[in-house]
């Protein structure tokens, strides 16, 4: 190939969801790591199309994991999310219950302004959430949080709520079917991460800490050495569900399982990537240091090379069963009601 | 043991020697060294410890007196110190010596980085959701303003800075962190690591001014007992009516007893100076000299504090 006729070194300044490239941004590894992965996409777009094509094809359960640990096409996202995480059977029993929310006046004005704070400080790195894109996404969004928080008010708003539902708008590109994703997660998929005592939160890094212990214990015996809580290093993981803190193409891998399979993915992800850098995490010699080092772990070719991310995560970690974590988050929480 | 007048020699024979010195002998070796009254050159076996216990590259004064003071004893002990942390060498040291160990448990030195590099300091920001904490943070931090361009603070989140104090390099990593009110009861397990808390309110905004009295009760429940600080007034660039007056702030700040300044992120004033002040305090609370004066927090800040901003009322 002669030079000429290679693609330019610096790629769209803009990815395919809007977000701004940062300057950092390294276009030669990912141009790498894209032309590979277009094979795998169109691979999988294949296959997914055959799929849909069947009469209820997205009933042969098993067969729809294994197509979703895979990764779902950016065009049958939307729809494969709305259906198997159940969010597209309550808004059929539901008809018009969305606009109803928003049409309603009690209780909003406290919430209103609990949410317009956080309106421009949500994705100003995002094209279609600036105040000048046509359409702007940030209305949208705003109507999202505030049906929301209005049809379970023990949650209301929770910042990182702002992210999640960003990211749903992106994808769906549709209020009402955003409207029931962010329900499905909030209300049926993970534990109560959101409402004022967190306590599913605080539950969740609690587990987290105790597979560490059991999966990785030099980790933790390091975080354990320097007291390192460790709702320090990964409550972002948590709320944001790896927004803003993995690269979107890789997000929405993990979310692709996080709507079929729950929240047990979450773990997944977050021992792989401490797995994957145990030996630099134990470089660590202090509190900064041990907090730079999980800072530092979530970025990089590791974690933008989504595809291989995404098979590392179901191997890497080892065994790890459903009734494992349950009865972990028994105990964490118990232990967290005990502490109050 | 003598260097050689090789250095290719010179470090092959260091390297050797560090090889066979366990952490034990090297504090040993060290402190006969310091105790010695720093003899100059130091002998290879003398930088080979060195090199074990990441001081290789340190420069010391021979101690004046034999007997220092309490707060000297790192400057002339630093082995000692060292010792002191890693819980080698505790009995027989005086409780100056166990009193400056403590210190150095929660301020303690990346081993690779040399000794004049020890103050690695926690500075946490709190207070209302909104009030400019991240781009405070930014705005010292890179020397800009995010107009727009940053993203509400989730949990909590880090960035590191190196500031020069004195001639001396000091660490700050700063923790950043959510202010709606549901974090709370997550963040206040962060407290006891904090060296120095910065509490903002936005002088823009009553609500924030008001809730810094329920910050302070946090503070004092969950904060350590000694941690530096201090009350900013934010945003008082803003062209919004200006909803909390200075005096107000000030007869917060003196009722606490806290150094108290007005800031704007996006002008700059008196941001650097917040943080430099506080990074002098901590600086100081480690290896004052006997004839140093106190640095005294509230009587800088006062002195080299922009303001009064009297003209926006």
């Amino acid at each position: 190939m002669q030079p000429a006729e290679r693609s330019p070194a610096r790629g769209p300044r803009v990815d395919p969801y809007g977000f701004e490239r940062p300057e950092d941004f390294d276009y030669a590894a990912y141009e790498e790591f894209l032309s590979a992965y277009l094979v795998v996409l169109t691979r999988r777009a294949l296959k997914w199309s055959r799929l849909l094509q069947e009469n209820g094809g997205l009933n042969r359960t098993s067969t729809v994991k294994r197509y979703v640990r895979k990764g779902i096409p950016l065009e049958h996202r939307a729809h494969v999310w709305l259906a198997v995480s159940g969010a597209q059977a309550w808004m059929e029993r539901n008809p018009g219950y969305y606009q109803r929310l928003l049409q309603g006046e009690e209780g909003k004005s406290e919430l209103e302004e609990a949410i317009r704070t956080d309106l421009n400080r949500t994705f100003p790195d995002n094209v279609k959430f600036r105040k000048t894109a046509q359409p702007c996404l940030q209305k949208a969004l705003f109507n999202v949080l505030l049906a929301y928080g209005l049809h379970n008010r023990s949650v209301g708003y929770c910042q990182g709520m702002n992210f999640i539902a960003g990211y749903l708008i992106l994808i769906t590109k549709n209020e009402e079917e955003s409207f029931w994703l962010l329900d499905a997660l909030i209300g049926r998929i993970l534990p109560d991460y959101y409402s004022p005592a967190m306590l599913g939160l605080k539950m969740d890094q609690e587990v987290l800490a105790e597979l560490v212990r059991m999966k990785l214990p030099a980790v933790a015996a390091l975080l354990d050495g320097h007291g390192v809580l460790w709702t320090l290093v990964v409550s972002r993981w948590f709320i944001c569900l790896f927004v803003d803190i993995l690269p979107v193409e890789t997000v929405l891998r993990i979310w692709d399982c996080l709507f079929n399979e729950g929240s047990k993915i979450i773990f997944r992800v977050a021992l792989t990537l401490i797995k994957q850098h145990q030996a630099f995490i134990l470089e660590a010699t202090s509190v900064p240091d041990i907090c730079d080092k999980f800072k530092q772990i979530t970025s990089g070719s590791f974690v933008m090379e989504c595809h291989t991310f995404m098979q590392k995560v179901f191997s890497e970690p080892g065994s790890l069963s459903m009734t494992t974590i349950t009865r972990l988050r028994e105990n964490c929480r118990a232990a967290l009601l005990a502490q109050r | 043991m003598q260097g050689t007048a090789d250095p290719a020699e010179d470090t092959r024979q260091l390297t050797q020697l560090q090889c066979a010195l366990s952490a034990h002998t090297a504090v040993r070796l060290c402190l006969e060294y310091s105790t010695a009254g720093w003899a100059s050159p130091p002998p290879s076996s003398v930088r080979a410890a060195q090199g074990v216990l990441g001081h290789q590259h340190l420069a010391r004064t021979p101690p004046t007196d034999h007997h220092p003071s309490p707060e000297l004893w790192f400057h002339h002990f630093p082995y000692a110190a060292f010792a002191h942390t890693q819980g080698l060498w505790v009995s027989s040291f005086s409780e100056a010596g166990k009193r400056f160990a403590s210190w150095m448990g929660r301020v303690r030195p990346p081993p690779d980085q040399g000794r004049n590099y020890v103050n690695l300091a926690v500075v946490m920001l709190v207070g209302d959701s909104g009030v400019g904490k991240t781009c405070l943070l930014v705005r010292f931090k890179d020397g800009a303003f995010l107009a727009g361009t940053f993203i509400s603070t989730v949990g909590i989140d880090f960035r590191n800075k190196v500031l020069d104090v004195d001639g001396m390099k000091v660490k700050l990593q700063i923790w950043d962190t959510a202010g709606q009110e549901r974090f709370r009861s997550v963040t206040h397990a962060y407290y006891r690591d904090a060296h120095a808390l910065l509490l903002l309110y936005d002088v823009t905004n009553k609500t924030s001014f008001d809730n810094i009295q329920a910050w302070l009760t946090e503070i004092q429940e969950y904060a350590q007992d000694d941690v530096v600080l201090m009350l900013l007034g934010n945003k008082v660039d803003s062209t919004q009516e200006r909803a909390v007056k200075r005096e107000d702030g000030e007869k917060l700040a003196k009722e606490y007893g806290l150094p108290y300044m007005e800031t704007s992120a996006k002008t700059g004033v008196n941001v650097d100076l917040a943080f430099t002040a506080i990074a002098k305090e901590l600086k100081q609370r480690i290896m004052k000299a006997p004839n140093e004066p106190h640095f005294l927090l509230h009587d800088y800040v006062k002195q080299e504090g922009r303001g009064p901003f009297c003209c926006q009322f």
